[in-house]
């Protein structure tokens, strides 16, 4: 099991897919709360590709669990995943995480190390990570908002 | 090519683009309003998932 998810990982590494997003645990529960905003709008978006990895999942159930069980619950969260698609990524190495520590915080370089790995752009309402942006090669950092509008420009 | 299949073909094209420019407004600040209140509790399941799948502080 851990040749083939090693396989995959190193075939998404080779041939990244275009449009390819990664979505940060802020989009998705914002999406999933709120149908006015940029998050919920931008995952209905069927030119990207979306990705989010176990870390993000975790994070997500967690604060559903934890703090929004009134407005909203697990089965509603894996309905939006079921029906965006949202593409679930097994998570980074630890070896890979060390060369993000510069650039964010510790405990979002699983998430920046993933986005960087298999998507062109990691989406995000996080300004520690947004600031970030331009910083790391080969990925761009920006919200929701600002994808959402560019795509619309073209 | 007929007159009808012209106006046919422009009509296609016509939707097209209308298509295209079907967007739902979304608003630049709901995100940010949603999301703020439960920003802390964001950081505290971050680190806790940091936690389960990484286990130290430490990334070397």
């Amino acid at each position: 099991m851990e040749l083939v998810a090693e396989l995959f990982r190193n075939f998404m590494v080779v041939t990244k897919l275009a449009n390819t997003v990664f979505v940060d645990t802020s989009v998705l529960l914002s999406a999933l709360l709120s149908t006015r905003g940029a998050s919920f709008n931008l995952l209905g978006n069927i030119s990207f590709n979306f990705f989010i990895n176990e870390y993000v999942l975790f994070e997500a159930r967690d604060v559903i669990s934890k703090k929004l069980y009134r407005y909203t619950n697990e089965s509603n969260l894996f309905a939006t995943i079921g029906s965006v698609p949202l593409h679930i990524l097994a998570n980074p190495p630890r070896k890979t995480l060390k060369q993000y520590e510069k650039f964010v915080e510790l405990t979002d370089t699983p998430i920046v190390a993933s986005a960087r790995a298999y998507t062109d752009i990691l989406i995000t309402l996080d300004k520690g990570i947004l600031s970030a942006n331009g910083k790391i090669s080969g990925l761009r950092i920006c919200t929701p908002g600002d994808l959402l509008v560019e795509q619309r420009a073209v | 090519m007929t007159t009808l299949e012209r106006q046919l073909n422009t009509l296609e094209r016509q939707l097209t683009l209308l298509k295209r420019k079907i967007i739902l407004p979304f608003s630049n600040t709901a995100d940010s309003q949603t999301i703020s209140p439960i920003r802390a509790s964001l950081r505290g399941a971050r680190r806790r998932a940091f936690q389960k799948f990484y286990g130290g502080n430490k990334t070397s």
